[in-house]
């Protein structure tokens, strides 16, 4: 009982918890200074969509609509055509942000690597419907981050 | 008789092959060059099996079920010989199955993961194979056939065409068209369903979507008067492609092209897109509400006796009940759909399209006679039933105008100018008439006086031959489409009754359109009500109606050439008062002649029923959803029949409307054709010009096949116009020359001439197969050839 008092009126708890608190004081931080600090990604890292190309220009999609048959979210919709050279080429390629849960499938069912997603993750819309990406948006995306698309894609493709 | 496949006790007929077998019992086996309705090839070695005792495996499909044997499908021997063969038919297959049409429904890609290895272990080139142009419905991509020759055998067993074939052997081996040329068949298109893999795909659909998008909606067919049942795929609330839907009774598993690519029209650009009203002169698109205000109050103006209605006989069964209750509800008693036929007499003794036998009886009929019918091209799927009974050596004859390319051989092929038809049939009668008094088993009959007087001795030998066929046991004779252009046609379907009746053999009356029969039993006639009760008031035929330049018209769902009467019909209309059209196309000349038009939704877009010949009833849901601003013509009817003041409290739902039209036609007693010695004929004239012949252009015969794209660049030919050499040097045409004049009346047309020695004398052929044509006149006519 005289413990408890004892305990009690010298703040024993209080001196306990600032113990922790002195402890992590001095020790190395594990939260970063967003945005002035990054946490590093791995190559296999889900962020906005892409749609490649080949190094000649050449679009990569197909239209095989794999992606879209995939995606659980059914955040991909796509029209093809044959195109004036008989290869099957995507009129409307669109990808619905807001639905999309970044699951990866789309880029796991591409035949020919052409909707990949890329380690970008800061970006955000002003206007309603801007949510929606195009096949414009996304090939705009490929050309800008290609680099570094392909050497995730490579780093992807070495086995364990 | 029993066998055991996989220690599961079969019971078999002899005859029977072990796939069939295992088929019957569900026991499942792999397959590619196995066909239930083709012959056995047994060339690609996918089904081979086990047979117990036996050191080889044996290929299911060609070997026979032996009593008492056992085998298996699931050995050790089995899986693996049916993995080998796999491994080797992936070998030359190109892996480029995300492009591929067939991705997703491929046998090729489900038997792989079934029964494939997991990995290939060919490393070496693959073989390429150039792709030949085999015409604008079926795009080819030969790499990736498996020569399992299904579309071969296809060709030379069901559609009768041996253009397709293998050429070269082995490693060489292509499938291919021996002359490089596009495929002519009416029934090509199923080529492109028993191909197991994707080297024969459908073209108007090629690339454009994949399988497992498309939602699938049973439909019955709008085109010929079989009633072929298929199935829509839809993408998109628009149609993606049509498949056949299995039905022994009628289609089996095949649909004509005509079915199959039809659906491209929908979105061609005569398509009425919203109402058009006719105002200050000037066609406007105007608002429903709008229209129906137009169209109320010029019924109210409108004089009902001096009004005619024309319905297609391709609509559907609801749509032709309501037409004519909405007409009859507004005392207008014009109505009629027979808009193509151009002769009306003996009205009260008229049979509606139909058929003696079912359908799927006609493969055993022993003796068939074609009367001025180009069955292959118009009704390809009677047409295969016919080829079917001749595969069976049943004896096929034809008497025509022209030797229609048929996919049977005839026995005896009459080529006769088409004033001669009358004759001809009369001299059958004559012959049965001889022969009726030596032949105490035959009946007697009498025959009209007017019949008898045109008897004038018997020379022709073909046609005792075909006389004589026709009494044969189990025959049948097939009044053509086209006759109904001729101006005896009412006369030619008395005659072939009255033969009909005494050599015992049915008959039928091709209707071309979908619906013929339903017309008839919906009441869309002048002088018979829905139920073909008596009507209390008669009104006038088309004939008459047209003729007779009435005040207002209401034309529905038919383009104007649709009519025989047509170049009277458009200035019937240009001097009438008010036009009403419910159209689904319309094109821009046909436009200024209306005052106003609804925008119909097709047959695709809307739920219905068909009547085909057989009488059998067959409703269907709709497709998709109407394109544009068009709405069903079930809803537009019953809008007018509300809108003209009648008490409809229970008929307002599309089911509402189906049951009621149901439970009258349904209660229908058939109608018995008046007694042969009753008929009171007419003086038979006969006539000697220079004829104008032809047939419908099968892909030019309604509304929507006349604007399917792809249907109509088939045929390079069908604006070419036909004469024999003899017809040509009777008339002194320069043979130097292929360009020559033809005139009727007082329209000129200058036309390519071929010389085609499968005409008859003194008529020209031309087929009906654009605007053109229609314009200069019409078929069965007078018609003067000249030098250019």
């Amino acid at each position: 009982m005289i413990k408890k008092y004892i305990k009690s009126f010298f703040l024993y708890e209080l001196l306990l918890g600032m113990k922790v608190t002195l402890k992590n004081m001095f020790k190395k931080k594990t939260t970063l200074n967003y945005p002035f600090e990054k946490a590093p990604q791995s190559p296999r890292f889900r962020g906005l969509h892409a749609l490649r190309r080949y190094p000649s220009g050449e679009e990569r999609c197909i239209g095989c609509k794999l992606c879209e048959a995939v995606c659980p979210a059914l955040a991909i919709s796509i029209d093809t055509e044959e195109r004036n050279d008989g290869t099957r080429r995507t009129t409307k390629y669109d990808i619905d942000l807001f639905k999309c849960i970044f699951c990866g499938f789309c880029e796991e069912a591409c035949p020919v690597d052409a909707i990949v997603e890329t380690r970008v993750f800061e970006y955000h819309f002003e206007e309603r419907g801007e949510n929606i990406l195009q096949k414009g948006d996304l090939l705009k995306i490929g050309e800008r981050y290609e680099e570094e698309i392909s050497s995730d894609q490579a780093a992807k493709a070495q086995r364990n | 008789m029993k066998i055991k496949i996989n220690n599961i006790e079969c019971t078999f007929s002899k005859g029977e092959t072990l796939i069939q077998v295992a088929d019957r019992n569900g026991i499942h086996i792999p397959r590619f060059c196995y066909h239930e309705k083709l012959s056995i090839a047994a060339n690609c070695r996918m089904c081979l099996v086990e047979q117990v005792g036996v050191n080889k495996p044996q290929p299911a499909c060609s070997t026979p079920a032996v009593e008492n044997q056992e085998y298996l499908t699931q050995s050790n021997l089995a899986v693996n010989s049916q993995k080998n063969t796999m491994e080797f038919l992936l070998i030359n297959h190109p892996l480029d199955c995300p492009v591929c049409d067939q991705g997703g429904m491929c046998e090729l890609q489900d038997q792989a993961l079934m029964h494939g290895r997991v990995k290939s272990r060919y490393e070496q080139e693959k073989r390429v194979v150039l792709d030949h142009y085999i015409g604008p419905l079926i795009k080819t991509n030969m790499t990736r056939c498996i020569h399992c020759t299904r579309c071969v055998r296809y060709g030379e067993e069901i559609a009768g065409i041996k253009e397709f074939g293998a050429v070269g052997r082995g490693e060489s081996m292509e499938i291919r068209t021996y002359l490089t040329s596009a495929i002519d068949s009416p029934m090509s298109g199923n080529m492109i369903d028993i191909c197991p893999v994707g080297a024969l795909n459908a073209a108007p659909s090629h690339m454009r979507g994949r399988t497992w998008e498309l939602e699938e909606v049973k439909y019955i067919s709008p085109h010929d008067c079989v009633g072929s049942n298929m199935n829509l795929h839809i993408l998109d609330n628009s149609i993606f492609r049509v498949v056949p839907h299995e039905n022994k009774k009628i289609n089996e598993t095949w649909i004509s092209d005509r079915d199959r690519f039809s659906y491209e029209a929908i979105e061609h650009k005569d398509r009425v897109k919203k109402p058009i009203a006719k105002i200050n002169g000037r066609h406007i698109e105007v608002e429903w509400e709008q229209a129906f205000e137009i169209i109320k109050n010029k019924m109210a103006d409108i004089d009902p006796g001096s009004t005619a209605g024309f319905i297609s006989a391709g609509s559907t069964v609801e749509e032709q009940y309501l037409f004519q209750k909405w007409l009859r509800e507004n005392n207008i008693f014009n109505i009629d759909h027979r808009v193509s036929q151009s002769n009306f007499d003996y009205e009260e003794d008229d049979i509606f399209p139909k058929i003696d036998i079912p359908i799927k009886d006609i493969e055993n009929c022993k003796s068939i006679l074609l009367i001025d019918s180009n069955v292959t091209y118009e009704q390809p799927i009677l047409s295969h039933k016919i080829r079917k009974a001749f595969l069976k050596e049943a004896k096929i004859n034809s008497i025509h105008t022209y030797s229609y390319k048929n996919n049977f051989n005839l026995n005896n092929s009459l080529l006769i100018n088409p004033n001669n038809f009358s004759e001809t049939l009369i001299d059958i009668i004559e012959y049965l008439s001889v022969i009726t008094v030596n032949d105490k088993t035959l009946k007697k009959f009498t025959i009209p006086e007017t019949i008898k007087n045109k008897f004038k001795g018997l020379t022709n030998t073909n046609i005792i031959e075909i006389t004589n066929d026709l009494l044969l046991k189990n025959s049948i004779i097939f009044l053509g489409s086209n006759l109904k252009n001729h101006p005896d046609f009412q006369l030619l379907k008395i005659l072939t009754n009255i033969i009909s009746i005494y050599t015992k053999s049915n008959t039928c009356y091709l209707g071309e359109k979908s619906n013929e029969a339903g017309a008839w039993l919906t009441g869309c006639l002048p002088k018979r009500r829905e139920g073909f009760a008596l009507a209390k008031h008669q009104g006038f035929n088309a004939k008459e109606s047209i003729q007779r330049k009435l005040d207002s018209y209401i034309i529905y769902n038919l383009d104007l050439i649709d009519f025989y009467y047509y170049s009277e019909l458009k200035k019937s209309l240009e001097n009438s008062k008010f036009v009403l059209g419910f159209q689904s196309f319309v094109t821009e000349e046909e436009k200024t002649l209306y005052d106003v038009i609804l925008p119909l939704a097709t047959t695709f877009e809307s739920p219905g029923t068909f009547i085909n010949i057989e009488k059998e009833w067959q409703s269907f849901a709709q497709g998709c959803m109407p394109h544009y601003d068009s709405k069903e013509g079930w809803k537009i009817l019953t809008k007018l029949r509300l809108e003209s003041g009648s008490q409809l409290s229970n008929s307002l739902d599309y089911i509402d409307i189906l049951n009621e039209v149901d439970h009258i036609i349904r209660n229908t007693e058939s109608i018995e054709p008046t007694k042969i010695e009753n008929y009171k004929i007419n003086e038979i004239k006969s006539n000697s010009y220079l004829t104008r012949t032809g047939g419908n252009y099968c892909y030019f015969s309604d509304n929507i096949t006349r604007r399917s794209i792809s249907l109509n660049t088939v045929n390079k030919n069908k604006n070419l116009v036909y004469v024999n050499k003899k017809t040509l040097v009777e008339n002194n045409i320069d043979l130097e020359k292929n360009k020559v004049i033809l005139k009727q009346g007082d329209k000129s047309l200058l036309v390519k001439l071929l010389v085609d020695e499968n005409v008859s004398d003194n008529c020209i052929y031309i087929s009906n197969s654009n605007r053109e044509h229609f314009e200069l006149g019409k078929q069965y006519q007078p018609i003067v050839i000249e030098n250019v």
